[in-house]
């Protein structure tokens, strides 16, 4: 018999510093892409799989100039490359799998929507940072996070303001 | 036409499906300035029937791009004017207007963008 654990904190495994020197480092980095990796396959924590499917076919559709019908600029692939770690970042198994969404400057952004105004965005540019904004009932919010190592605490502050009940 | 009036409608083509939601509201995107010119193109729609509004989108924007029209989200001009923008007409073609005086910093444009989205009402094609 075995029993279900329920892994609520993916963020902590899934996105670890990667500061360090050696040869040691590079093998702990890959040894921990392979738990990753693991959990990824597992039911639901493969949700990221699901967006990188989706950040894939937009990426595909809108690497053109005016992809909107206007004058789009087109995604790149370092923010491309940006937002496949920002959605391996994120805690899946906590909050719902966000909805990709390019933007009219080549931006990539994630969309929570729970309804016209409860919604969060999070993009990224291929900068390391990440630029957001949301409505929270009344309350809105904006701003600016470096985007290192790790999802900055603001977005799951955010995220789970959003969620909350 | 002259000023824009802020009782007037203004409404946003919209030819890219990722901006339209699963529950046909319009997403924040569609609303983000043309990284071109940093304008949001409108088009006034005050005093015209249905009908017509889609013809201006047929005839004026969809040929642009060689896309159909997938919808168009309606907002008032005095929400666009509430969140500290203007509406410069923009002629020709007839009717058109630009949303203009977005400000610098990318992440106020998101969040004005959310506040025009949540607003506005989108009418699929």
């Amino acid at each position: 018999m075995s029993t279900a654990i329920p892994c609520d904190d993916f963020i902590s495994i899934s996105n670890s510093p990667s500061m360090g020197f050696g040869d040691e480092v590079g093998k702990l980095k890959e040894f921990l892409k392979d738990i990753v990796r693991r959990f990824g396959e597992t039911e639901t924590l493969g949700q990221s799989d699901k967006a990188i499917r989706s950040l894939d076919k937009e990426f595909d559709e809108c690497s053109v100039e005016g992809w909107d019908g206007y004058d789009a600029l087109p995604i790149t692939k370092s923010t491309y490359n940006e937002a496949k770690r920002l959605i391996e970042s994120l805690p899946l198994t906590t909050f719902p799998i966000p909805e990709v969404v390019p933007e009219p400057s080549g931006e990539i952004g994630l969309e929570w929507y729970r309804e016209e105004r409860q919604v969060f965005v999070a993009s990224v540019s291929g900068r390391n940072e990440i630029v957001y904004a949301g409505l929270l009932g009344v309350n809105k919010l904006h701003g600016t996070e470096y985007f290192g190592d790790s999802l900055p605490s603001v977005i799951l502050e955010n995220l789970k303001r959003l969620y909350k009940d | 036409m002259g000023p824009v009036d802020r009782l007037e409608a203004l409404s946003r083509f919209v030819l890219q499906k990722t901006y339209i939601r699963a529950d046909n509201t319009i997403r924040p995107a569609a609303f983000l300035p043309n990284p071109k010119n940093g304008e949001t193109s409108v088009f006034r729609i005050s005093g015209i029937t249905d009908n017509e509004i889609w013809a201006i989108g047929d005839s004026k924007v969809a040929p642009k791009q060689n896309r159909p029209i997938l919808g168009r989200a309606d907002i008032n001009a005095s929400i666009v004017l509430s969140n500290y923008l203007e509406i410069i007409p923009s002629e020709p073609p007839e009717r058109h207007a630009d949303i203009t005086g977005w400000p610098e910093e990318k992440s106020e444009q998101k969040q004005i963008a959310l506040e025009l989205a949540a607003e506005s009402e989108f009418h699929k094609r």
